[in-house]
């Protein structure tokens, strides 16, 4: 098992009887794409910080690949496993020129020289900025500094990435070149993907949507039975995709489309079917 | 005419190695009363731009005439403009500063100078305004609330000062759907009800549809489009060609147009797009 919860509660205030995290049991297997939503302050950035140990539960336990994040000896070798890419791409990117931000994790871990070269050139093909290797950061589009802040924790090796609204700040271009990425590591290298997000529409391709409310699982469905109840999504303050809704008014006008079709793609499909 | 802007031109680092030319002879009138989006990719010199506004930034070239002031003449006190437009930059909260939501509201018209009844009377006003209960959180700190609480706060905080035209960059990026929803029905209220003139910049083709009477689009500094959000939402290939994303249910119409099915992509909405389809299946059922 990639990532095991267990009872975990979380208080920010320890005089506070209020939970930011409220009993949460989750498995994730290696390999899976699972998104996590809910409204701001559901807390699902404060769960995703406790995958990671960065935040340390009060009650429960978090096991990463069979080490316990309280265990202060396993931290660093966690951490090694689960990467983070956060909300704002000037926030976190350290150096001054691309390939040597990206190299930054890895000269850390102290792996020689002649290494680093092959593992940073890797890490930037794997998101497609190799060929702005030597642009400054300030040279980047939002979704370019975004796939160099994943290349960056790529280059360490994880086997799971955490992208914690990781596409919030960018437009429409730069939230596609992120999703693509981070689709394509999931599906041809087989890394356990986590993504924080409130637009519903990057979802339709994940394993898992887990929805978050008052520090609880609200509910763990695969995409099609997730976006299915749009009473409930609302209830949780979430939005429905806008292909969903076409879809499902369709259904409702006696026109067959598939259960499962939650995209452009799909639902011209099954248009077109019918000509 | 609220806004006039001529020929307007700004070129960062002019003259050294590292010139570039931000924004390239852009010219535009808005209206008294218009609510106008502003869309265009990463780089397309939207920020720019609204920083000419309120005269933050000086153009290299061109004019901003701003309720018949101009913007940039050295007589006009940047209070005279700081009293006309205000800037609600992206995430304001982390601009927030005082002890108490209250205190923080009245920063912007203590600075303009006001006495301490229109000072308490504007706090009241803005505080409401963006939909926050006044003597619940008049007395709390900034940082207790949520970050939507705090956006409202900090927009707050701009409207205290009275502007005639309020400029937002992304006013709603990171909130949930509802709470994005919740935000943009108070900036129109502001725009119905109160006659402010909203300039709203938004990657969100969805919500410039939604709620925005005109729109204009930026490409690499120029200013490609400017017009009813109906007619540049209609055009499907000038919308493509410029790289922005248009709403899925407009993708759907172009994909099925693209694939024989008789749809006008020309619709926008979730509703036209169903009416589109199902107009077009009760005619196969005729044949």
């Amino acid at each position: 098992m990639m990532i095991q919860v267990r009872g975990v509660r979380y208080k920010y205030d320890s005089d506070s009887d209020s939970y930011a995290v409220d009993g949460i049991d989750l498995d994730l297997a290696q390999g899976e794409f699972v998104g996590i939503v809910g409204h701001n302050g559901s807390g699902k950035s404060t769960f995703a910080k406790m995958l990671n140990g960065l935040i340390l539960p009060t009650e429960g336990s978090v096991n990463v690949l069979g080490m316990d994040t309280k265990d202060e000896k396993s931290l660093i070798q966690i951490r090694r496993n689960i990467g983070m890419v956060f909300q704002n791409p000037d926030n976190q990117i350290v150096a001054t020129i691309v390939e040597e931000d990206v190299a930054f994790g890895v000269e850390n871990l102290g792996i020689e020289q002649t290494k680093i070269r092959g593992i940073v050139d890797s890490a930037l093909t794997s998101v497609g900025m190799y060929s702005s290797r030597l642009k400054k950061p300030h040279q980047l589009s939002g979704g370019q500094k975004q796939r160099v802040a994943i290349a960056g924790v790529l280059a360490m090796n994880p086997r799971c990435i955490i992208l914690d609204e990781s596409t919030a700040m960018l437009d429409p271009n730069g939230r596609a070149e992120v999703i693509t990425t981070a689709l394509r590591l999931n599906k041809e290298e087989g890394v356990t993907v986590v993504l924080i997000t409130h637009y519903m529409e990057e979802l339709v391709n994940a394993d898992r949507i887990i929805a978050m409310e008052n520090g609880k699982i609200a509910f763990d469905l695969p995409p099609a039975k997730a976006f299915s109840d749009s009473g409930r999504l609302r209830s949780l303050r979430l939005g429905v995709p806008e292909i969903v809704q076409i879809a499902s008014i369709l259904r409702e006008n006696g026109i067959p489309i598939r259960e499962n079709t939650l995209d452009v793609e799909g639902l011209v499909e099954d248009i077109c079917q019918l000509k | 005419m609220s806004i006039e802007v001529r020929d307007l031109t700004h070129i960062y680092a002019q003259g050294t190695v590292f010139e570039q030319m931000a924004i390239e002879d852009v010219s535009f009138d808005v209206g008294a009363i218009d609510f106008i989006g502003v869309i265009g990719p990463t780089g397309s010199g939207k920020s720019t731009l609204i920083q000419h506004l309120n005269r933050l930034l000086a153009p290299t070239k061109g004019t901003v005439i701003v309720n018949g002031i101009d913007v940039n003449s050295k007589s006009v006190p940047m209070r005279e403009i700081c009293k006309r437009v205000g800037i609600v930059f992206q995430y304001p909260e982390y601009q927030l500063f005082e002890e108490t939501v209250y205190k923080d509201v009245c920063f912007g018209p203590k600075n303009l100078g006001f006495d301490k009844e229109k000072i308490d009377f504007l706090a009241k006003e803005s505080i409401e305004l963006v939909g926050l209960d006044f003597e619940t959180v008049k007395d709390l700190s900034p940082f207790e609330l949520s970050g939507g609480q705090k956006r409202r706060v900090a927009i707050a905080g701009v409207l205290a000062m009275k502007p005639q035209i309020l400029v937002l960059d992304e006013p709603a990026s990171g909130l949930d759907p509802a709470g994005r929803a919740d935000l943009l029905d108070s900036i129109q209220k502001m725009n119905k009800e109160l006659g402010i003139c909203i300039i709203l910049v938004s990657h969100n083709m969805d919500d410039v549809a939604h709620y925005c009477d005109k729109v204009m689009v930026f490409s690499k500094g120029r200013l490609l489009r400017y017009g009813r959000t109906a007619e540049v939402f209609a055009d499907s290939d000038f919308l493509l060609s410029s790289g922005l994303a248009p709403p899925q249910s407009k993708q759907l119409l172009i994909e099925l147009k693209k694939r024989g099915i008789p749809v006008d992509d020309s619709v926008f909405s979730i509703e036209g797009a169903i009416d589109e389809i199902l107009k077009w299946h009760s005619s196969l059922a005729g044949k």
